[in-house]
């Protein structure tokens, strides 16, 4: 059975929708920018434009609550588009998210040592990961399913993988599925203490990279079956074509040197999708910016490709590292990479990590011009967790 | 067809493993989780670090492991409704306190690490979720292990820590203040080898609680059933009307979004005791229906 894309939402450090984040990648200029987040000291952030005030607004809600759950309903409203109610088709919502409503626990903390009266103990009742996959299924029609998906960076990927896989089983006929995570002082004091930031704006797959940005976004897919889609008349955009999972159970936060993981994901969705390492023809990396993975990453697509890599890129060095949205994130830009036949490069590299096997740097380093048809996007995450999905023209 | 070749729980009623015949000492008074020497199933220095969640999490699985220790492993489903929620508290008192905490109690603090650690301890590289959905998470857990291949088996874990946050959360708020909440550990063996206790069919639903017999009633249709079929049908607050027999399982657990779990193992023992049929019902969320249906084989 094949899954279909029929709609997209994005918002990121690039856009506030599908078109403009297409326009920042196609610019080839980064969202990332010196930020001063709750009085931290300034970093490298990628920040969604949009305030909490003009999200709820947007949003038409009468109530305060998590960005995460702002985010994410801008997005999946945008990915569910016009669509039309239809209660013979069985609608889902699967979301993923890595810290749930931090941001809004954290502003609760802070009023309570302000002693404000903003401060309502009910505000923790956003907190759970699945606040906002909630929110957003009562804010669809037909939602007859929820789910939440917590696999840190993997999160949205992941929420991915879970639709096709119910989808395929014939439990649901579509799905807005993808991820959303806000940023929060948890999120920021937390990579901080792991020491992974990198000062500047970060440089995936550079020599010198020192570490990450954190980012904040939202991204979804809305997913439908044939039938669905015929019944839908929405337009097909791509295919879902391979899904692959493993865990590389080697450390809680670092990858195995081999790639273990990694290796096995990207075969597992190849395999999936029943295609060769030589269909591929851009891969959109996790590509933290991190020194470990930056370089686990590289050897894993080596192996997997055995050294003939087609063009590969983060699109990290756009939007910063929006954790469990990433997945859900860069699967839409995979979408846009197909529909636009356009690679996305790799922003702010000076030094190759490594001269033989280099990152694309501009759209126009993408090899000979080839036409995308097959996209292979990899989301790893702490705890090992580690997906592959596979998008194709449909 | 599925089913589960082995389990263990940690709960108030009765020590780990907790396979003995344990019903009739059922006692709606024991509030306390009855915790196993952790030291019996975890290294000395691995201990120290882990917070009740993880130890809960390990220790079941080391004995879902042990006793399926002739098979492989194909992967680690976990389903949690709030996470490791004391380690995000210590990360959180931290980051107020110290310039420089230590990122220990941030690695610890999200969701998949149970499923990490697991897969650490384990050795298992193969598939790897967890589910966090509040209510009809271990629904959510059971359905994707059901829908896996028959590649060896799935521990699939239920389980959600209490800290004195989540009780003071409780207590001020106005809807929730006679809520008697409760935590634990339910970890399963599930794969298609046969054995005596099927894992017929699950479901899980973002349906209103007040459409819950409607949504029962389909749910068996789908499977040629109806409730005349089943022998019991244990509940955690809403029972349906016009099933055979019932019984509220959270009066000896506690409220906590994973208390399926121990649900699941009531309906075992009642299997095991002569029961051929029992469904387990789950609307800890006002929204979220799950239901697992078990058949003695």
């Amino acid at each position: 059975m094949e899954i279909f894309v029929t709609g997209t939402g994005v918002v990121s450090a690039i856009g506030l929708n599908t078109n403009e984040n297409l326009t920042g990648l196609l610019a080839e200029k980064t969202g990332i920018r010196v930020t001063n987040y709750r009085g931290e000291p300034s970093r490298f952030l990628g920040t969604v434009s949009s305030t909490n005030q003009e999200l709820k607004q947007e949003l038409e809600l009468d109530f305060d609550t998590s960005r995460t759950a702002l985010l994410g309903l801008k997005a999946a409203k945008e990915a569910w588009g016009d669509t039309t109610s239809d209660a013979n088709l069985r609608t889902g919502v699967i979301s993923g998210n890595s810290v749930g409503g931090m941001d809004f626990t954290e502003q609760f903390i802070m009023d309570l040592i302000a002693q404000s009266s903003d401060a309502s103990i009910e505000a923790l009742f956003s907190h759970p990961c699945g606040f906002s996959s909630q929110l957003i299924a009562k804010e669809l029609d037909d939602v007859s399913f929820c789910n939440t998906i917590s696999t840190a960076c993997s999160s949205g990927a992941n929420s991915i993988l879970q639709a096709v896989q119910l989808m395929k089983a014939g439990k649901l006929d579509r799905v807005i599925a993808g991820g959303t995570d806000a940023l929060s002082m948890f999120t920021i004091k937390g990579f901080s203490s792991l020491m992974i930031f990198d000062a500047e704006q970060c440089r995936p797959f550079d020599a010198n990279r020192s570490g990450l940005n954190l980012g904040e976004g939202a991204g979804y897919l809305l997913l439908e079956t044939a039938e669905s889609a015929s019944r839908s008349g929405n337009k097909i955009l791509a295919k879902i074509s391979g899904c692959g999972i493993a865990n590389d159970s080697y450390h809680q936060t670092s990858l195995s040197p081999d790639g273990k993981g990694a290796v096995m994901s990207m075969n597992a969705a190849l395999e999936n999708a029943g295609l060769n390492p030589g269909d591929i023809d851009y891969v959109n990396t996790h590509g933290t910016s991190t020194e470990n993975n930056d370089e686990v990453e590289l050897t894993a697509l080596r192996t997997v490709f055995n050294d003939n890599v087609p063009s590969f890129a983060s699109t990290k060095s756009f939007t910063g590292h929006t954790l469990g949205a990433s997945g859900a994130i860069e699967a839409v830009y995979a979408i846009l990479a197909i529909q636009n036949d356009q690679a996305f490069p790799s922003l702010n590299i000076t030094d190759h990590l490594d001269d033989s096997y280099k990152a694309i740097t501009t759209k126009e380093d993408h090899k000979g011009g080839r036409p995308i048809k097959h996209v292979l996007s990899n989301s790893f995450g702490f705890g090992g967790n580690q997906t592959t999905l596979i998008i194709s023209e449909a | 067809m599925k089913y589960i070749n082995s389990y263990s729980g940690i709960n108030c009623q009765n020590p780990l493993p907790n396979q003995n015949d344990w019903l009739n000492t059922l006692d709606v008074n024991s509030n306390e989780l009855v915790l196993p020497n952790f030291k019996e199933h975890i290294e000395g220095i691995q201990l120290r670090r882990l917070s009740k969640i993880l130890k809960m999490s390990l220790a079941c699985a080391q004995f879902c492991n042990n006793e399926m220790a002739k098979s492989e492993m194909a992967g680690i489903i976990i389903g949690t409704g709030q996470g490791c929620l004391d380690d995000t508290r210590k990360f959180m008192v931290d980051m107020t306190s110290y310039e420089s905490p230590s990122p220990t109690p941030f690695i610890h603090s999200t969701h998949n690490t149970i499923a990490g650690q697991l897969g650490l301890h384990m050795k298992c590289h193969g598939y790897n979720i967890t589910h966090a959905n509040e209510g009809a998470c271990l629904e959510n857990a059971l359905l994707d292990a059901y829908l896996q291949p028959d590649q060896g088996w799935y521990l699939v874990g239920a389980v959600d820590e209490k800290i004195d946050w989540l009780q003071l959360l409780i207590e001020q708020s106005s809807k929730l203040k006679d809520l008697v909440i409760g935590e634990g550990a339910t970890f399963f063996a599930v794969s298609n080898t046969p054995s005596s206790i099927q894992l017929e069919d699950v479901g899980a639903y973002f349906i209103s609680k007040n459409r819950l017999a409607e949504t029962v009633d389909d749910f068996l249709r789908q499977n040629k059933l109806d409730l005349k079929d089943v022998d019991l049908v244990l509940h955690n607050g809403n029972g349906v009307s016009g099933a055979q027999d019932q019984m509220n399982y959270q009066d000896f657990c506690g409220a906590y979004f994973t208390n399926s779990g121990f649900g699941i193992e009531v309906g075992i023992q009642k299997l095991k005791s002569g029961l051929s049929r029992v469904l387990v019902v789950n609307t800890i969320r006002e929204n979220q229906i799950g239901l697992t249906l078990l058949k003695h084989a």
